[in-house]
């Protein structure tokens, strides 16, 4: 992402473009006063900006919208236009107009509002590459953090104020809550931090929900199994108390008892005899049955039947729908003469006819056909429904009243009762041989979920590994390294102090320091303006080319205003300082800057906005875009006249 | 449209009948050209049909056109992620409905492409089966007032994810 213009409009709708070309140094060089630090501030307030920094005179006294044109890596080029707050008297307006794809710029007229601020910011984050991101805190003092573009343009201003303060390396650093966010967010920009980290950590929280599960049931088959052989024998001395088993059987080894057992679990249910005394209660449970098989089936005839019922009336109120629309019809007058093979457009044949009213009116009868024959056979369905519904409340009355007698009878008969809990006690038995058969027989299986759980815990092992914290402190360190050497070997083609020390920038500080022989300084500590300039480049400079390398999402311009302030401060003259070649410091930070930009040609476009005019540099005359003095300034001389 | 009335299958046909998108189309166009001075877009007439027929989209349209159109469509991007096929399964349907407005006078295109539609008041039944029709109608009425209030065409397409 790119700037290609700034465009401010005034009131009456002219307007004052800026254009910038993409890819290389674009130096704006000028006098006092001429509106050359706006520049920056009118950048951060269209690229979605909370608050208007943009200072007060002028400018805000004449412009109603600013606006800027970016062009995307994809290359779409986009209209971003904001108006200025001060027309409303607010501090800053919460919409803004984004035109997208756009070829030639709006007129003022053509400017309306589309959207606010915030879904401003949700399409740049997307559309420079943000992906899905969040950084946890260790400690959880903090909330999550998610990276959006607001995060990446930290790097992006060097404000006049700032490309000389020895104390902060970007911009905002000095408001609350900066610093921290540029510490969460930087490892993400720097590509440290895994893309999909979201995506693994949802997948490790499914995959240990499954080792859960699974190591629970080897428990289970565990315990089963080492409770084994002396379980077997008290089973087989249970099935032997209830009769399922022979008294004399008596098993000497443990396969001898595993037969058994199999016995026992494959054993048929009879019905234990029951004596003279309680064939009433026999003939009552065998009703018993047979009516709950009854019962059964009735109420899945009456579950067909509402189902039926429901998807025909489902299909009613669809043809309904059809109906309705197809009435629209009735909009249109049929008395037009109309040849519906013919195209309206250009009065040529069509091959296929245009439907016609007719051809819908025929439609329109037939659905309302269709709608009466569904309407009449509904309560058919209905009916046969009330018929199975009354059917299905005798049975089960009658159900009821057949076990109450059985009940009854069970009452007064003690002994029934306890055939029946021996019946009850032999399902007990069988059901339990069964599940210990079933936990000694299933060894393979058991292998099976051993190898499961370690290729489990393999794989959740490998996933923490790539999002693991270590993992990307590592990370961190190793880009960190290589940033910091590409800036200790870049600080030869400056004009520093330390020429030959190397140089490291500390991100728990956000400072750099430079390790002399005898000690680290911090950057603070360093005396000179221009070296402060000279690490703020360095910075800048380093991370966007590790940016540009890594295709990492940080917009890809860096605006600087004011680089040469400590060798020629603003104050001195209000016009253009103009310099000769042999100023070798100066010189020296203009070829260093031109050297980074045309080594990352076209992927680094910078916008540098200074009063100094360095004459007899070929790179620097070409640079120019404009010059701003003797009239010729941001705002022209024509609307302040207004 | 290459199928003619009689072999196309009748649901279809019926619930796409080119009467009634063609009167959705003309809601929308009138209600637009009503708020403001340019004249309906032809390129718009295609966006109508997806939007309004599909249903989940038109349910989640918000009450009023005092959001923004494309906060809407950002805020309910899973609606939007397969928007150009469903616009490209509708574009035979939209076509046919424009040549059946035109068919029976109530549109007329002007030399620029721009819609301009007959005057005729939107009916609407009060009755408990002609809900979704009215729905329909009434979002129809918003769109038109939203696309009227929204830019460009170009970048409406843009956020649709719809490449020419």
């Amino acid at each position: 992402m790119q700037i290609s213009k700034i465009v401010l409009y005034n009131h009456l709708g002219d307007k004052r473009i800026v254009n910038f070309e993409l890819g290389k140094v674009n130096i704006i060089t000028g006098e006092s006063k001429s509106g050359k630090s706006a520049l920056i501030e009118i950048v951060n307030y269209c690229l979605a900006s909370s608050n208007c920094d943009i200072p007060e005179g002028i400018i805000r006294d004449t412009v109603s919208y600013f606006s800027v044109c970016i062009t995307f890596n994809d290359g779409e080029m986009v209209f971003i236009a904001r108006e200025n707050p001060n027309i409303k008297g607010i501090s800053a307006s919460t919409t803004v107009c984004l035109m997208r794809s756009i070829e030639e710029l709006p007129e003022l007229s053509a400017i309306n509002s589309n959207m606010n601020v915030d879904t401003l910011k949700e399409f740049l984050t997307r559309k420079i590459g943000i992906s899905e991101n969040l950084h946890i805190p260790d400690s959880l003092t903090r909330e999550p953090l998610k990276a959006n573009f607001k995060h990446s343009r930290f790097y992006c201003y060097q404000p006049q104020y700032l490309v000389a303060d020895p104390h902060q390396l970007f911009y905002n650093q000095n408001k609350e809550f900066v610093p921290q966010s540029i510490k969460d967010t930087l490892p993400y920009f720097l590509g440290a931090v895994n893309e999909d980290s979201l995506l693994v950590e949802s997948e490790i929280t499914q995959l240990k929900k499954l080792l859960n599960r699974i190591n629970r049931e080897k428990r289970e088959n565990d315990k089963i199994r080492s409770e084994g052989v002396s379980q077997a024998y008290s089973l087989i001395e249970e099935a032997k108390e209830i009769g399922i088993l022979e008294r004399s059987i008596n098993p000497k080894t443990r396969g001898e008892a595993y037969t058994h057992l199999e016995r026992v679990a494959s054993w048929e249910y009879q019905p234990l005899e029951v004596k003279a005394e309680n064939s009433a209660i026999k003939e009552l449970i065998d009703k018993r049955s047979e009516l709950k098989i009854e019962l059964g089936k009735i109420s899945d005839n009456r579950k067909a039947a509402t189902d039926y019922l429901r998807s025909s009336f489902g299909y009613t109120t669809e043809a309904k729908q059809q109906e309705i629309r197809l009435e629209s019809i009735n909009l249109y007058n049929d008395d037009l003469e109309i040849d519906a093979c013919k195209c309206p457009l250009c009065e040529s044949r069509l091959e296929t006819p245009i439907p016609t009213i007719q051809n819908i009116n025929k439609s329109l009868e037939n659905i309302k056909e269709d709608l009466k024959f569904t309407i009449v056979e509904s309560p058919r369905i209905q009916s046969y429904i009330e018929g199975v519904e009354s059917n299905y409340h005798s049975i089960e009355t009658e159900l009821k009243t057949v076990e109450r007698s059985i009940a009854a009878l069970y009452s007064e008969n003690e002994k029934a009762r306890t055939i029946r809990d021996l019946n009850l006690r032999r399902g007990k038995i069988i059901g339990r041989v069964s599940l210990f058969l079933e936990s000694i027989n299933s060894d393979p299986e058991i292998e099976d979920i051993d190898s499961k759980i370690d290729n489990l815990k393999n794989r959740i092992l490998e996933l923490e590994e790539s999002v693991d914290s270590d993992n990307e402190k590592e990370k961190l360190l190793s880009i960190l390294n290589k940033i910091n050497l590409q800036m200790s070997k870049w600080v030869n083609d400056l004009d520093v102090e330390y020429e030959n020390n190397p140089i490291r920038f500390d991100i728990n500080k956000l400072t750099m320091y430079i390790d002399t022989d005898f000690k680290p300084i911090a950057l603070p500590q360093i005396g000179s303006g221009a070296n402060w300039v000279a690490y703020h480049l360095l910075i800048v400079f380093a991370l966007h080319q590790h940016f540009i390398q890594n295709d990492r999402p940080v917009p890809r311009f860096i605006i600087i205003d004011q680089p040469t302030q400590v060798y020629y401060p603003p104050e001195r003259t209000e016009d253009i300082v103009e310099i000769s070649s042999d100023e070798i410091a100066v010189t020296k930070m203009f070829d260093f800057m031109f050297n980074v930009v045309s080594n990352l040609s076209p992927n680094l476009q910078v916008i540098i906005t200074d009063h100094a005019y360095l004459k007899n540099n070929e790179n620097f005359e070409n640079s120019v875009t404009e010059i701003w003095r003797d009239g010729l300034r941001l705002i022209p001389e024509e609307w302040i006249r207004l | 449209m290459n199928l003619t009335w009689d072999d196309r299958n009748t649901i279809v046909a019926n619930l796409f009948n080119p009467a009634f998108c063609g009167e959705v189309i003309r809601v929308v166009a009138k209600e637009y050209n009503k708020h403001t001075n340019t004249v309906f877009p032809y390129e718009f007439a295609f966006l109508i049909l997806p939007i309004l027929l599909h249903q989940e989209t038109r349910v989640r349209m918000p009450r009023s056109v005092r959001t923004y159109f494309f906060v809407w469509v950002e805020d309910n991007d899973d609606l939007f992620y397969d928007f150009s096929k469903r616009t490209k399964g509708m574009v035979k349907y939209t076509k046919e409905a424009l040549l059946f407005l035109l068919l029976y006078k109530k549109i007329v295109l002007d030399e620029n492409g721009g819609i301009v539609t007959s005057q005729e008041r939107v009916i609407k039944i009060d009755n408990v089966d002609h809900l979704e029709l009215n729905h329909i109608l009434q979002k129809a009425q918003m769109l038109g007032k939203w696309l009227s209030a929204s830019s460009d065409v170009k970048s409406i397409y843009s956020f649709f994810r719809i490449t020419p």
